[in-house]
């Protein structure tokens, strides 16, 4: 399973204010989601690319990242490779002619505008698989925090997202030894019964019970240990890790405004890839 | 050390709907002592806890009478965050007390809270890792620690509010010996460098007894002893009835003065203090040594193995991988006790997830009554070889106890009647019947693990896995658990028990496979294996403390291997003439 872990790598997207890395994500999603021009998601992936090597990201972390979003990945480029209907009418492939209901899109023809549609759906999701962990892999927690402050979210709730992050392990070590403890009374959730499945909730209340009512236990113990550090105390908290703005942040933040309005531009004024001399999508 | 800094006057408590847990409870710590509060579970030391660091009444809601003064506050008027400023918690479980996730952040928690400047914050996380001999593992989640660092880090976390006094509620129960050497000594450290006070409850009376100023002994709520640790060791009788542990020379000098009449200055409480009076007594004719001729037990070369481990050898995945067993080979014989110990990491819970295909070894192979056992899946396996996990609430679902034995025999398609034969049978076994229909989750922790253990031996395994069985338990909790492991060996199964308890193995194990970063260091029986600490120590475990005052005492003619009190006293004589 991923893990957003943070890693303490000197490179560019360490130095600089997680506010900045936090507004690159967002205007990295409003990039790729302004455009479907080809040749600008490729720009923008050069562009995420060079960053992440800036960043001295191992790419072990692309690896895993981009892991559990291969099947969405692969999923969005059959689909759209074949449900796409705009763009350059050109057969690419052929295996029969289907037009539900009368549809005006033939779902058995790739065509050029769709498997060019289909590239730039993988070229979004991977600009997000390369932004994604520059700001997940290169803030720590209390960075995370006291960005979170900055952004005005009550610190009740950026709490609640800090121990989250802190449970996730512990819940995954806990499921596995509630997995191995049933196993060990002979309990294979596939190989129940019908009847047995509809009883137990699809097999899973063995595995989830237990899960619950030791986390709700757990619950309280933190609760009291949190208390006994004076969380709550009616007093303005400080939080560790200053978010100030500095120069690299602004110079970086004008770098994201630009390829915002690269984005902007391409798709409502000059498209680039008729420029190029690509077919139109 | 002077002036009160904990005083509490005629405190009872009560839960909601709950009987008293605290009963007019009178104690007064001096700044700077370490004092201890030790009992049977249930005996109402983490109430008082709760009570001293103001959980009780602030969090926990219930029927409070008396009066707490800890460092000049009051719980009934001051919250929890004020105490805090004051008075710092630690507690059992390591996993509720790392509530972020990494370190530096766990330190900076409270005086976050308390609203510090942060070079004041980052000056204390200094100060608190390097105290706690933490530092360099800052940015470490609390997963990639092992048990001692993580209470360690929970100890830094506190230390990092600058408390005057330091509330620490059975912190090393879950740790091994190691573990709890590493802690201790810097509880001391913190109390005489520092000189924070500390108030601390455990079940570790051998070890308590080197670092605490005075013990108190409480009991269904109530104090019944208080004083030094030597006075409380001599207190033999009162400890058994309350369920303390008696340190094994505590107790052997108190039958030296019953039994054998023989005048003892007092009662020791360290292996090096015995040694010197009994040196003493030696030298001064008033004691003499002679060696029984004992009976060579019958070896294991008449068992069949019932479990063979050919060359295992296996690595968690990571970068690096991380490598727990290493070329382990070992034959498990029919109807044997066997022992697994070793230290924190040095491969014991792999090889037994091993053993039941929970882990599939990287080379190797395990052989069940010359089966290769990789044939079965784990749900085959269990009908063969019972594994009970550490703790019982992971596999605890049910509504009664009935059903929760049920839940594996169902599992196994048996039928109806043969469900109901084996309930029968091992609620006769467990002494569970009265509880029959009762919710398991609202037992006591020692009932809830005797289920557990039920539910698994129900399914009639040959072979019984314990692991951990005595972890977090009181004294009567760890023997009743071994003492039915011990029924059901006598009764032909094969029993093996993981264990950091070295007076347990004494007691009960036949034979000793002691484990060292993944490697089989020594095998024997436990009189072998306890002979040879040198070894031993490469893997952190040290012999029951009479075996190391024999070993001690060698010189004298005492045989190094003895494993009991009763063996102690059996060799020693009153001089005549």
């Amino acid at each position: 399973m991923y893990e957003a872990r943070y890693l303490r790598i000197k490179g560019l997207f360490r130095q600089l204010c997680p506010l900045t890395k936090f507004i690159y994500v967002l205007l990295t999603i409003a990039s790729i989601a302004i455009t479907i021009d080809l040749a600008a998601l490729l720009v923008i992936l050069i562009i995420n690319m060079s960053l992440w090597i800036a960043s001295r990201i191992p790419a072990a972390v692309f690896k895993n990242f981009a892991k559990p979003l291969l099947f969405p990945i692969v999923f969005f480029f059959v689909t759209s490779s074949f449900l796409y209907g705009g763009g350059d009418q050109t057969p690419l492939l052929v295996i029969g002619h289907l037009r539900p209901w009368g549809s005006f899109i033939d779902i058995g023809v790739v065509t050029l505008g769709a498997f060019l549609f289909a590239w730039s759906i993988v070229l979004r999701l991977l600009n997000l698989v390369v932004a994604i962990p520059l700001l997940t892999h290169t803030t720590s927690p209390t960075e995370f925090a006291g960005m979170l402050h900055k952004l005005k979210l009550p610190y009740s709730i950026i709490y609640t997202l800090v121990i989250g992050l802190r449970m996730v392990p512990v819940v995954q070590g806990r499921f596995r030894d509630i997995r191995d403890a049933q196993a060990l009374r002979g309990y294979d959730r596939r190989k129940l019964p019908l009847k047995e499945k509809i009883k137990t909730g699809y097999g899973y209340i063995p595995l989830v019970a237990p899960a619950i009512l030791t986390l709700m236990s757990d619950s309280r113990e933190i609760d009291m240990t949190m208390r006994s550090r004076a969380f709550g105390a009616p007093i303005e908290r400080t939080f560790l890790e200053e978010v100030k703005m500095r120069t690299i942040d602004y110079v970086m933040v004008a770098l994201f405004v630009v390829v915002l309005a690269f984005a902007i531009v391409v798709r409502f004024f000059y498209p680039l890839a008729p420029m190029l001399g690509l077919p139109q999508m | 050390m002077t002036s009160p800094i904990i005083e509490v006057h005629n405190l009872s408590f009560s839960y909601p709907r709950g009987p008293k847990a605290l009963r007019d409870i009178n104690l007064t710590v001096k700044k700077g002592e370490i004092v201890a509060v030790m009992g049977r579970n249930g005996a109402g030391k983490t109430t008082l806890c709760y009570c001293l660091t103001g959980i009780i009444p602030n969090i926990i809601f219930g029927d409070y009478d008396g009066t707490v003064k800890i460092a000049e506050m009051n719980p009934l008027e001051n919250d929890v965050y004020e105490i805090a400023t004051k008075v710092a918690l630690v507690r059992q479980v390591p996993d509720t007390q790392l509530i972020t996730p990494y370190l530096r952040m766990e330190v900076a928690f409270g005086p976050e809270n308390l609203g510090l400047p942060r070079d004041e914050i980052l000056r204390r996380i200094k100060w608190a890792l390097s105290v706690t001999r933490l530092e360099g593992l800052e940015y470490r989640a609390p997963e990639e620690l092992s048990g001692g660092q993580k209470q360690r880090a929970a100890l830094a976390a506190g230390l990092a509010m600058l408390p005057d006094i330091f509330i620490l509620d059975e912190p090393t129960s879950q740790l091994d010996s190691i573990g709890t050497m590493e802690f201790f000594s810097l509880i001391k450290e913190l109390n005489e460098k520092y000189g924070k006070t500390v108030f601390i409850t455990t079940h570790k009376t051998e070890e308590i007894v080197r670092i605490a100023d005075r013990i108190y002994l409480l009991d269904k709520g109530e104090i019944v002893a208080e004083g030094t640790p030597s006075e409380i060791c001599g207190k033999v009788e009162l400890l058994k009835k309350i369920g303390v542990k008696v340190p094994q020379i505590s107790e052997l000098f108190h039958r030296l003065k019953k039994e054998k009449g023989i005048n003892v200055e007092k009662i020791p409480i360290t292996v090096e203090e015995a040694a010197s009076m009994l040196r003493k007594l030696i030298e001064n004719g008033v004691i003499s040594i002679k060696t029984p001729k004992r009976k060579e037990s019958l070896g294991k070369m008449e068992k069949k193995p019932i479990i063979e481990v050919k060359d295992i050898s296996f690595a968690y995945p990571g970068e690096p991988p991380v490598e727990a067993l290493k070329n382990v080979n070992i034959q498990i014989y029919e109807g044997e006790f066997l022992a697994l110990i070793g230290q924190n990491g040095s491969g014991k819970t792999t090889l037994a997830k091993i053993l039941v295909n929970l882990l599939t070894p990287n080379e190797g192979k395990v052989l069940f009554r010359g089966v290769d056992i990789s044939k079965y899946d784990v749900a085959e396996i269990a009908k063969r070889v019972g594994f009970i996990l550490q703790n019982p609430d992971y596999q605890i679902f049910n509504l009664s106890v009935e059903e929760e034995i049920a839940f594996g025999l169902k599992n196994l398609r048996l039928p109806e009647e043969e469900i109901k034969k084996r309930i029968k049978e091992v609620m006769d076994v467990f002494n569970l019947t009265k509880l029959r229909s009762a919710f398991p989750l609202s037992l006591s922790f020692g009932d809830r693990k005797k289920v557990a253990v039920a539910s698994v031996i129900a399914m009639n395994p040959e072979v019984v896995i314990l692991d951990e069985p005595t972890t977090g338990q009181d004294l009567e909790g760890r023997y009743s658990i071994v003492k039915l492991a011990k029924e059901l060996n006598k009764k032909g199964k094969t029993i093996i028990m993981i264990t950091h308890d070295m007076d347990l193995v004494a007691e009960y194990a036949d034979r000793v496979v002691a484990l060292g970063m993944g490697e089989v260091l020594i095998v024997g029986s436990p009189r072998e294996v306890f002979s040879r600490p040198q070894q031993l120590r490469k893997t952190y475990i040290s012999p029951p403390q009479i075996t190391q005052l024999a070993q001690k005492m060698k010189s004298y003619g005492i045989p190094p291997d003895i494993l009991s009190v009763d063996e102690m006293l059996d060799v020693i004589h009153i001089a005549r003439g």
